[in-house]
C-alpha cells in the first residue's frame, strides 16, 4: 500500500495545485534562510499535494494556507540542524537532511532520530508520520 | 506577468537581504500604550492575536541571534514583557526543565498507544534471534496457554501500558498461529514485539501501518468522549459563546450535533459533522414522508427524539433532518473549532512521573484550538543539549493548571475547560495496575540479555557475526544508564566474546 492508498479514503485537506513559480519562491527563500532545496522527491510530490493536514498531521507544501507553508513553518518551528522541516504531527517532525541525503523521523522534543529513509524512500517516510507510529 | 499569490505572501523574505526588517503598524499601538496591552489584546480576534504572537516573536529572536542596543534592545525587551503577559493570560509559564531522554523504544511505545497503530518494521531491526525462531516456526505446534507473555522482559515493557495489556490474549493467538518457539519470547526486543502485533493486527500484506486498536479507542477520541461525559454542559456552554465570522452567536443547533459527535464517536472532525434540527420543521416532515416515514403522529415543533437522530446519523439519512437557515440554506460550521490533542507535559518528561504510561493519562491531554496549538503553544519549543551526559534541557510553553482540558482562544478564564478527567473510578484502576505493572526498561534489557545466552544454548543455535554485533551494540546501551547491573552485563560479555573468539577459529579452519 503506498501513502497515496493510505490517505485516499480519508478526508484530509489539501493546499491549492502547486503553480511552478511557487515551488520556486519556496525554493529560493529556503536557501535564502541557509537551509537547502527541498529534494526532488518531495517536490514531485508536491504536485500530487501541495501541502495536507489531517487529524493533527501536517505536511508542508508552497501553499498559502498558514498551516502547511513550508516557509512559515521552517522559519517558525524549532529543528535539527542542517534540516528542511516537511511535516509534523504531534509526536515527530518530518525533516529532511540535506547533509546526510535523508529523510528523518525526529522526536518533536528532544531531536531523536526516530527513523530514517533513504530518499527513495520518501513514500515510508510520509506513511510514518501520517501515522505517527 | 503579476506575481501570484504565494510569492506576493513570501515577498518580504525574497527581499530581506536588501530590505532592514521594521517593526510591524500592527504592533505601534502596543508599544506605544504597554499599561493596556493585555485589555487590548483580549479584544482581538484569534487571527490577529496569533499575528502579534508571531511579531513579538520575531522581534525576541531576532535579538537573540544577534544582541543590539539602543531602540531594537529596547524593543526585544519590552516584546519579552508582552510575551510574559500573553503566557499568562492563556494561563501558560515558559518551563526550562532537565530531563533524560526515555529510550527510543519507550517513546515508540507512547507513540503506539497514543494512536492505535503499529508499523511495519523493516527487517534489518528485527533482532537476530527473532528471525532464526520465525525461520523456524510450526504453526499451531505449541499451546496457546505455552506462550507466557509476562515471561518475556521485553513484552514486560508493553505490558505497562492499558491498550497493550488489552490486546494480549490477540497477541498470544497469533503467537500460536504462527506457530514461534515460546521459549523466543525470553529473548525478543521490543522491535521484535512490534513486528508481532504488527502482523497480528495488518490488514493486507502490503499495509505499512496496522490499527491495533479500533479509531475510537484512540487517545483523542477517547479524551473527547470523556469530556462530553464529565463536562458535557460545560464544554455546550463555551462553544455556546462562541461568534461566527460575521459575528453571529453561534448556532445551538451546530453546538448540539458537534457535542453529539463527540459523545457518540469521540470525533470532533468538522468534515464528518451532519448539523441536524432538533425539533421538527415542515422541510424535515416533508422529506421523512417522502423517504417513506410515518409523520402522521409528528408535528412541526416537537423535539426530535435523540435515538431517532442517531439512527439517521448511523444510516447515512441525517440528510433528511438538516438544520437549515431561515433561507431554507444548510447551516455552515463556521465558528465551530477545530481542535488538534495537545500533551501538556512532554513525552521527554515521563521518567519523573510514576510510569511512563503516565504520558498519555487524560489530565495530560488538551484540546487546543489548532491554530494556538501551532503558532502558540508550540512556538517556543527549543531542544538544549547540554554534551556529554544524558541530562538535556528542554524549554516550552506549559499549561499551568492540570485540570485544563480544553483551550479554544488565548483567555484561560473564558476560552477553557476545566475537568479533572483522573478523578473516575475507572481512571484510579488503571492507575493502581499501572503502578503494579512499571518495569524499568534498561532492567529488561539487560534481563533479556542474559536470558540470551540460555536460550542459545538450549536450541544449540549458531550464532551469525550480526548476532555478536547487536549484542554488543546493546551491551554499550546499557553501559552509560544508573541501571547498569555490572556483574550480570560481564557475563553477557563473556559470552559474546566466546561467540566471537569461536566465529574466528572457524574461519581460520
Amino acid at each position: 500500500m503506498t501513502f497515496t492508498d493510505l490517505i485516499k479514503d480519508k478526508n484530509i485537506v489539501k493546499g491549492e495545485d502547486l503553480e511552478s513559480e511557487a515551488l520556486i519562491v519556496a525554493q529560493k527563500v529556503l536557501c535564502n534562510m541557509g537551509l537547502d532545496f527541498i529534494p526532488k522527491s518531495y517536490a514531485d510530490f508536491l504536485h500530487h499535494y501541495n501541502g495536507m493536514k489531517y487529524e493533527g498531521v501536517y505536511l508542508f507544501g508552497a501553499t498559502v494556507d498558514d498551516d502547511m507553508d513550508i516557509i512559515d513553518k521552517n522559519e517558525q518551528m524549532d529543528k535539527p540542524e542542517n534540516s528542511i522541516l516537511l511535516g509534523y504531527n504531534e509526536f515527530d517532525l518530518l525533516c529532511y537532511d540535506f547533509k546526510s541525503k535523508q529523510y528523518k523521523i525526529v522526536d518533536r522534543s528532544d531531536f531523536e532520530v526516530m527513523n530514517t529513509y533513504e530518499v527513495n524512500e520518501m513514500d515510508d517516510a510520509l506513511s510514518a508520520i501520517f501515522s505517527a507510529q | 506577468m503579476s506575481r501570484g499569490k504565494y510569492a506576493r505572501k513570501h515577498q518580504r523574505q525574497l527581499e530581506e537581504s536588501v530590505i532592514k526588517s521594521k517593526r510591524s503598524p500592527l504592533l505601534d499601538e502596543f508599544f506605544d500604550d504597554s499599561y493596556n496591552f493585555i485589555s487590548k489584546f483580549k479584544q482581538l480576534n484569534t487571527d490577529t492575536q496569533l499575528e502579534i504572537v508571531r511579531l513579538l516573536h520575531n522581534i525576541v529572536k531576532k535579538e537573540e541571534n544577534s544582541p543590539s542596543h539602543g531602540e531594537e534592545k529596547h524593543y526585544a525587551e519590552d516584546a519579552r514583557y508582552f510575551l510574559n503577559n500573553i503566557y499568562k493570560l492563556a494561563g501558560c509559564s515558559y518551563d526550562h526543565s532537565n530531563f533524560y531522554p526515555l529510550a527510543t523504544d519507550e517513546k515508540r511505545l507512547i507513540r503506539m498507544e497514543c494512536y492505535g497503530t503499529i508499523n511495519r518494521r523493516k527487517e534489518c531491526e528485527l533482532s537476530f534471534l527473532y528471525k532464526y525462531f520465525r525461520k523456524k516456526s510450526e504453526p499451531e505446534k505449541h499451546q496457546q496457554s505455552s506462550y507466557k507473555l509476562l515471561a518475556s522482559p521485553s513484552w514486560k515493557v508493553f505490558h505497562q501500558f492499558e491498550s497493550f495489556r488489552s490486546i494480549e490474549p490477540s497477541i498470544r493467538k497469533y503467537l500460536h498461529k504462527s506457530g514461534i518457539h515460546p521459549d523466543a519470547l525470553q529473548v525478543m526486543t521490543v522491535s521484535d514485539f512490534c513486528d508481532v502485533i504488527y502482523h497480528a493486527y495488518k490488514k493486507d500484506d502490503n499495509d505499512i501501518v496496522a490499527n491495533f486498536l479500533p479509531k475510537t479507542e484512540c487517545i483523542k477520541s477517547k479524551q473527547n468522549r470523556a469530556i462530553i461525559k464529565y463536562a458535557g454542559k460545560e464544554f455546550e456552554a463555551l462553544l455556546m459563546k462562541r461568534h461566527t465570522s460575521d459575528g453571529k452567536q453561534i448556532d445551538e443547533r451546530a453546538v448540539k450535533s458537534y457535542c453529539d459527535m463527540m459523545r457518540r464517536f469521540g470525533c470532533d472532525d468538522l468534515n464528518l459533522l451532519v448539523i441536524t434540527e432538533r425539533n421538527y420543521t415542515e422541510r424535515t416532515l416533508n422529506d421523512l414522508s417522502n423517504a417513506g416515514f410515518d409523520v402522521s403522529k409528528l408535528q412541526i415543533g416537537m423535539p426530535i427524539e435523540q435515538s431517532f437522530i442517531d439512527y439517521l446519523v448511523d444510516n447515512n439519512k441525517a440528510d433528511l433532518i438538516l438544520a437549515r437557515d431561515e433561507n431554507g440554506i444548510p447551516l455552515s460550521k463556521d465558528g465551530l473549532p477545530q481542535t488538534q490533542y495537545h500533551h501538556n507535559h512532554s513525552v521527554m518528561l515521563a521518567r519523573k512521573e510514576d510510569t511512563i504510561a503516565a504520558c498519555d493519562y487524560p489530565n495530560n491531554g488538551v484540546n487546543v484550538d489548532v491554530r494556538i496549538h501551532q503558532e502558540f503553544l508550540h512556538r517556543f519549543d527549543k531542544v538544549m543539549h547540554t554534551g556529554g551526559g544524558v541530562e538535556q534541557i528542554s524549554a516550552r510553553l506549559n499549561i499551568q493548571n492540570k485540570n485544563m482540558r480544553v483551550l479554544l482562544g488565548f483567555d484561560a478564564e473564558k476560552d477553557a475547560l476545566y475537568c479533572d478527567l483522573e478523578n473516575t473510578p475507572e481512571f484510579r484502576r488503571r492507575k493502581v495496575k499501572d503502578l503494579k505493572c512499571k518495569v524499568n526498561y534498561f532492567d529488561m534489557m539487560q534481563k533479556r540479555m542474559q536470558n540470551e545466552g540460555k536460550i542459545i544454548e538450549k536450541h544449540q543455535i549458531d550464532c551469525s557475526r550480526s548476532y555478536i554485533q547487536e549484542g554488543y551494540r546493546n551491551l554499550k546501551e546499557v553501559k552509560n544508564t544508573d541501571e547498569y547491573n555490572k556483574e550480570a552485563m560481564r557475563q553477557v560479555e563473556k559470552l559474546l566474546r566466546a561467540q566471537y573468539y569461536s566465529k574466528r577459529k572457524g574461519k581460520g579452519k
